[in-house]
C-alpha cells in the first residue's frame, strides 16, 4: 500500500492514524535517506500515543525512551551500527516488549529481525512528495492498514 | 565452603548465600528486565540476613548461559567484580544444569528448555542419576516446531522442564511419552549446588576465562554500501 504525504503535516497525520492502531510488541522499521521524514513520522507517531516529550531524533544516542503515552515509545536508530550483535547489545526488543519499537533504518537489519513487523519505505517525489509504502510482514500481513491511508 | 550465587540469566533471577549444603539466605524476582537494577541490593540484602561481608567468601557462581543475553552479561560481569575485588574464584555453572539438577524425576529423560528470545530456545538433556543429574546431550537452539517433532520421536518417557510457557500457545498438546513438569527457571540454590560439585573437583577455569554461552547465530555485518547512496555518507 502506498500513501502519498504532499507536506510534513500529511507524513504526521498518517503516522498519528497508524499510532490508534498499534498494540504492545510492535515493531516498525522505517526506510529512507536523509532527510525523508523518518523522524517526523516517528513525532507523527508518538503525538498519536499520547506522548507528551517532544520527540528528537535519536541518532546520536541511537535509543531514546518516551513512556508518557498510552503506550511506552522505544525509538530507535541503527545508521550508525556496525552489525547485528551491536543491535543486540542495545537491548530494544527486550526493552519495547510492553510498546512500540520504531527503528530508523530499520531495513538494514530487516533479515536479523522478528518476522512480525510492519516496514515503511520514504520515497521522495520531484516535487517533495514523500510516498510511503507500506510492506507489512508476518502477522501484520492480516492487519486492516485501510484506516492509516 | 561458602559461596555466592547469581542466577539472571532468565526471567526468574535470584541470588543465593550457601554454606556447605546449607542455603542461608536467597532473593528472588521475576522480571524479563531490569536484573541490573535486581542484583547487587538482592547481593546486599543476602549478606545482611547472613551477617556476612563478602570477604567471607570462598567463590562465587555465576550462570555462564544460555539465556539472556543481557541478564548473564549482568550476571557475569557482576561476579568478575566481586572476583577481582576479593580474590577468589569464579565457578561457572549452565543454566540448564541448574534447571535439571531441581527437576528431580526418578526415571525420566529430563529435557530442559531456556528460552534465548528470537523464537528459538535452548534445549539441553539430561539423565537422572542416584543423586542428580548428567547431562546427556550439550545445549543447542532449537526452534519449537522442531522440538516438537524431536519429542514426538522420543523413544523413551521423558520429562520437559523449564521455560515451556513461553512456548507458542498448543506446542505441547497431545504429547505421549513427555510429561511437563517444572522447574521454569534456575534457581541460585540449584546453580550454588552445581558450581558446588565443580569446587570440590576443582573443575572451574581462571576467573579471567569465564566465557558466557550465548548460543547465538555468527554476527551479521550490516551492509550499509547499498543503502547509503545519498548525502554526505555516499560511498561509505
Amino acid at each position: 500500500m502506498e500513501i502519498r504525504c504532499p507536506t510534513e503535516a500529511d507524513t504526521a497525520a498518517v503516522a498519528r492514524k497508524l499510532a490508534a492502531t498499534l498494540r504492545p510488541g510492535d515493531i516498525i522499521l522505517l526506510a529512507g535517506g536523509l532527510g525523508v521524514g523518518k523522524t517526523l513520522f516517528t513525532t507523527g507517531l508518538a503525538s498519536g500515543l499520547g506522548i507528551e516529550e517532544q520527540v528528537l531524533s535519536p541518532s546520536f544516542v541511537l535509543v531514546r525512551h518516551y513512556r508518557s503515552g498510552f503506550l511506552p515509545l522505544v525509538h530507535v536508530d541503527v545508521y550508525r551500527l556496525g552489525t547485528a550483535n551491536e543491535f543486540d547489545d542495545l537491548e530494544v526488543l527486550d526493552l519495547g516488549v510492553d510498546g512500540v519499537v520504531v527503528i530508523e533504518w530499520g531495513d538494514a537489519l530487516e533479515a536479523e529481525l522478528p518476522e512480525d513487523h510492519l516496514r515503511i519505505d520514504f520515497v521522495v517525489e520531484e516535487d517533495g512528495t514523500r510516498v510511503l509504502r507500506l510492506l507489512p510482514s508476518g502477522t501484520w500481513a492480516e492487519r486492516d492498514l485501510g484506516l492509516v491511508a | 565452603m561458602r559461596l555466592l550465587a547469581i542466577e539472571t540469566s532468565t526471567p526468574g533471577a535470584s541470588v543465593a548465600l550457601v554454606e556447605d549444603a546449607t542455603t542461608l539466605a536467597a532473593a528472588s524476582r521475576i522480571d524479563p528486565r531490569g536484573h541490573a537494577t535486581f542484583l547487587v541490593p538482592a547481593i546486599d540484602f543476602c549478606f545482611d540476613q547472613v551477617g556476612w561481608s563478602p570477604s567471607a567468601l570462598d567463590a562465587v557462581a555465576v550462570d555462564i548461559g544460555p539465556g539472556l543475553y543481557t541478564g548473564i552479561r549482568v550476571g557475569v560481569a557482576t561476579a568478575q567484580g566481586l572476583a577481582a575485588a576479593f580474590g577468589i574464584p569464579i565457578i561457572p555453572a549452565v543454566s540448564t544444569d541448574a534447571i535439571a539438577l531441581e527437576a528431580r524425576t526418578a526415571h525420566r529423560l529430563i529435557w530442559t528448555v531456556v528460552d534465548v528470545r528470537r523464537g528459538e530456545f535452548a534445549v539441553a538433556r539430561y539423565q537422572p542419576v542416584p543423586g542428580g543429574v548428567v547431562r546427556a546431550s550439550d545445549p543447542e537452539l532449537v526452534r519449537p516446531d522442531v522440538l516438537r517433532a524431536q519429542l514426538d520421536s522420543a523413544s523413551e518417557d521423558g520429562l520437559i522442564v523449564g521455560d515451556t510457557g513461553a512456548f507458542p500457545e498448543g506446542l505441547l498438546r497431545g504429547l505421549h511419552r513427555v510429561k511437563v513438569g517444572r522447574p521454569r527457571y534456575p534457581y541460585a540454590v540449584a546453580l550454588a549446588e552445581v558450581a558446588r560439585g565443580k569446587y570440590e573437583k576443582d573443575e572451574f577455569p581462571p576467573s579471567t576465562e569465564i566465557r558466557p554461552i550465548y548460543l547465538r547465530e555468527p554476527d551479521v555485518t550490516i551492509n550499509w554500501s547499498k543503502l547509503r547512496q545519498e548525502g554526505p555518507w555516499s560511498g561509505a
